[in-house]
């Protein structure tokens, strides 16, 4: 993980075609991560070098964030046979995230907290390391989002590779990291002296002026836990169907289950981990039965309590980065804006 | 590329039964310098593999000087503790910790000690009995309050003589009820065609424990009238059923204990032990990594009503 860069002045004019020529630089080293229309969704995949045109960089929030591609929905963790654990290999390609929105961003940094703040997981960490991150700035809002509130988003802080900012046709790009300027220097993008850094920070100013959604984030979480039995509870408890659905899409949510699974031969298999969610049912639930969240209520208030005020206790920060994937995806339409809004009616 | 969660393959030296359901299995690494390098503290607990069916997280049961082993006692409930019952002697499973923070040795050096366990519950118990016993310069008197459902469930029988031959240790009895139970929760296979009748031949033993140690008919909580521990100077350890630890404590309050000196070992699901699967969570805290054993003062107020 690189260290926390300062946020980037210098900036570079890449036209289409330089562009165009700085993706297929990537794509010599990295495997091509980015978020493309398919069907009416936009999904974040691998690109092969012939489909590098199509990288969205004002796309709505991909359906699944960024997590996918540190820790797959399912993978496997080992491999065993007669009782001997067999090692995995490491074949794993170095990728770079290409047109990721700031939100994600942030929620990478908190899913660093998660995976190597306390215990230290090899595989993500090596996944991180070899990564290389290219962090689009939205200058649109889209319906859901609240990024402002968590300080996540419109534009990128920090912690990026490159920042690239699609402005009146051309792409201005900004180094974050030794890595993406060493880069920038190698394709030969000379840094501007015209007035791009101030359209730059009018482009920032207005982006924010147009995220209207917003959490009051003041005593958040001293304000949720004075509220725990607060009526609203049972009403977004009585809507939510405990699909799961907002937790798979959100890019902080860590949860996972394991299981193993044994092949014909009876002797050999591998153990996988699955993403998982803490407003399923089985979740908590221990043999012989006992659940101490068995009512729905007690799961939903788990989802939000997290995020909005156990999290900063385990991590220092908020874990919710106003993604707004969430609101997006709830058939039963819960809003996590709405609800802590009612918290302080 | 090796992984946190991969455990290392140990080897089942040894099985004794406790009752029906539950057996110890002594265990030895493999790899010799893995059983070397391998210490824990009391309270603490590996993830035990059986591979092909899961991991489940198991209190180590025997006393925290042994270099050359370690034990698990095991109560079979479900999928991975059913598959364990069903090994034999010689088998090989996988291992992966210590795990967690365990009871605070620090704060119970010098201190009277008073232990109340419920069911299984004894087993994270087992290791500072066998600590006092190996140390008894090191701590006051030990007073173990035990619960079990009936006779037949009691744990460590044939050790309770030993235990007590100690000036220091105290032991009192309590089961529910006392007619065995009805047959284990998951039936396993015996391992061989002898089990019924050594299951037969510890339920008459446990039974004359409970007799030799005037045990009481009822919950845990019957034994605090014959309990001799006063608060002063006395650091109390609990584990077992969370309904058995809230009755307990509330009534530890009620006769002068503050919350400070009470540590209690919680349960949750756990799916990694390293606080990243997200299932052991109460509040804030990962019960694997933050606990499983905590000060009831941190606890008392957890949301979900635990306490
Ligand atoms: C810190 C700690 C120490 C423990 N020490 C002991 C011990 O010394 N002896 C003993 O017999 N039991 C102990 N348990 C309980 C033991 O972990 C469960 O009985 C066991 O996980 C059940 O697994 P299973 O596969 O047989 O059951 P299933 O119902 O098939 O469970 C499937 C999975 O759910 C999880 N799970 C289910 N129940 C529990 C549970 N109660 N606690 C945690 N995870 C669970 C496990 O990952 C398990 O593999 C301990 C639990 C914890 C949390
Ligand atoms: S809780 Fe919802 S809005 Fe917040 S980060 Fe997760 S998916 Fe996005
Ligand atoms: S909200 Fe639920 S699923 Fe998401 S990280 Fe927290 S406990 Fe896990
Ligand atoms: S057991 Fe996985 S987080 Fe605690």
């Amino acid at each position: 993980m690189s260290p926390p860069a300062q946020i980037a002045t210098a900036v570079r004019v890449a036209d289409e075609a330089s562009w165009g020529q700085l993706l297929r630089a990537l794509a010599q080293t990295y495997d091509i991560w980015a978020p493309v229309a398919e069907k009416n969704r936009v999904i974040l995949r691998c690109l092969s070098p012939d489909e590098l045109d199509q990288v969205k960089l004002d796309a709505p929030p991909t359906l699944l964030p960024a997590k996918k591609v540190y820790r797959a929905p399912e993978e496997t963790l080992l491999r065993f046979r007669k009782g001997e654990v067999e090692p995995l290999g490491n074949g794993q390609h170095p990728w770079a995230l290409v047109g990721i929105h700031p939100c994600d961003l942030r929620a990478i940094q908190l899913l660093d907290r998660v995976y190597t703040g306390f215990f230290a997981d090899e595989r993500y960490s090596h996944r991180r390391q070899q990564n290389f991150l290219v962090v689009a700035n939205c200058l649109q809002p889209f319906p859901h989002c609240f990024c402002t509130s968590f300080q996540s988003g419109p534009f990128a802080r920090k912690e990026y590779d490159l920042a690239v900012t699609p402005l009146f046709g051309r792409h201005l790009v900004q180094a974050g990291s030794a890595a993406g300027e060493a880069f920038l220097r190698v394709l030969g993008l000379p840094e501007t002296t015209g007035s791009e850094l101030a359209e730059l920070v009018a482009a920032q100013a207005q982006a924010e002026q147009a995220v209207t959604r917003k959490v009051n984030t003041d005593n958040l979480p001293r304000l949720l836990n004075m509220n725990v039995d607060h009526p609203v509870w049972d009403q977004i408890a009585d809507r939510c169907l405990s699909c799961g659905a907002c937790t798979a899409v959100c890019p902080t949510c860590y949860c996972f289950s394991v299981q193993d699974r044994l092949n014909l031969d009876l002797q050999s298999g591998e153990r996988r981990m699955a993403w998982t969610s803490c407003l399923i049912m089985e979740f908590s639930r221990v043999a012989l039965g006992h659940n101490p969240r068995h009512e729905r209520v007690a799961r939903v208030k788990q989802r939000l309590y997290h995020k909005f005020s156990y999290f900063n206790d385990q991590y220092g920060q908020f874990g919710c980065v106003g993604c707004g994937r969430c609101v997006d995806t709830c058939v039963a339409g819960i809003d996590p804006v709405e609800v802590l809004a009612q918290l302080r009616r | 590329m090796q992984n946190l969660m991969t455990p290392r393959p140990a080897v089942i030296q040894r099985i004794r039964r406790q009752t029906a359901d539950t057996l110890t299995y002594t265990l030895r690494f493999l790899e010799p310098e893995v059983q070397q390098a391998y210490r824990f503290s009391p309270g603490q607990f590996n993830e035990v593999s059986v591979f092909g069916v899961g991991e489940a997280p198991i209190s180590i049961s025997s006393a925290a000087d042994t270099p050359d082993t370690f034990e698990h006692t095991v109560r079979a409930v479900g999928n991975v503790t059913a598959a364990l019952a069903r090994l034999m002697e010689g088998s090989q499973v996988g291992v992966r910790g210590p795990y967690g923070h365990g009871w605070p040795m620090q704060a119970m050096a010098g201190r009277n000690l008073l232990l109340i366990a419920g069911g299984i519950g004894l087993a994270p118990l087992r290791p500072v009995i066998l600590e006092v016993m190996r140390h008894s310069d090191r701590y006051g008197s030990l007073e173990i309050l035990y619960g079990a459902r009936s006779p037949a469930d009691l744990l460590f029988v044939d050790e309770y003589d030993v235990w007590t031959a100690h000036p220091q240790i105290r032991l009192l009895l309590s089961v529910d009820r006392l007619e065995p139970n009805p047959p284990p929760a998951v039936s396993f296979p015996g391992r061989d065609k002898g089990t019924d009748k050594a299951v037969e031949e510890l339920i008459r033993r446990a039974t004359v424990a409970v007799h030799r140690y005037d045990g009481r008919v009822g919950p845990v909580t019957v034994l605090f009238d014959q309990m001799m521990t006063l608060p002063a100077g006395t650091v109390v350890l609990t584990c077992g059923p969370e309904i058995m630890m809230k009755f307990v404590t509330l009534e530890l309050m009620d006769r002068g204990f503050t919350c400070d000196q009470i540590y209690v070992s919680l349960e949750r699901r756990m799916e990694c032990g390293v606080a990243q699967c997200g299932h052991c969570q109460i509040g804030p805290l990962y019960v694997c990594k933050d606990g499983p054993v905590f000060n009831y003062k941190d606890v008392r107020y957890l949301p979900e009503a635990v306490f």
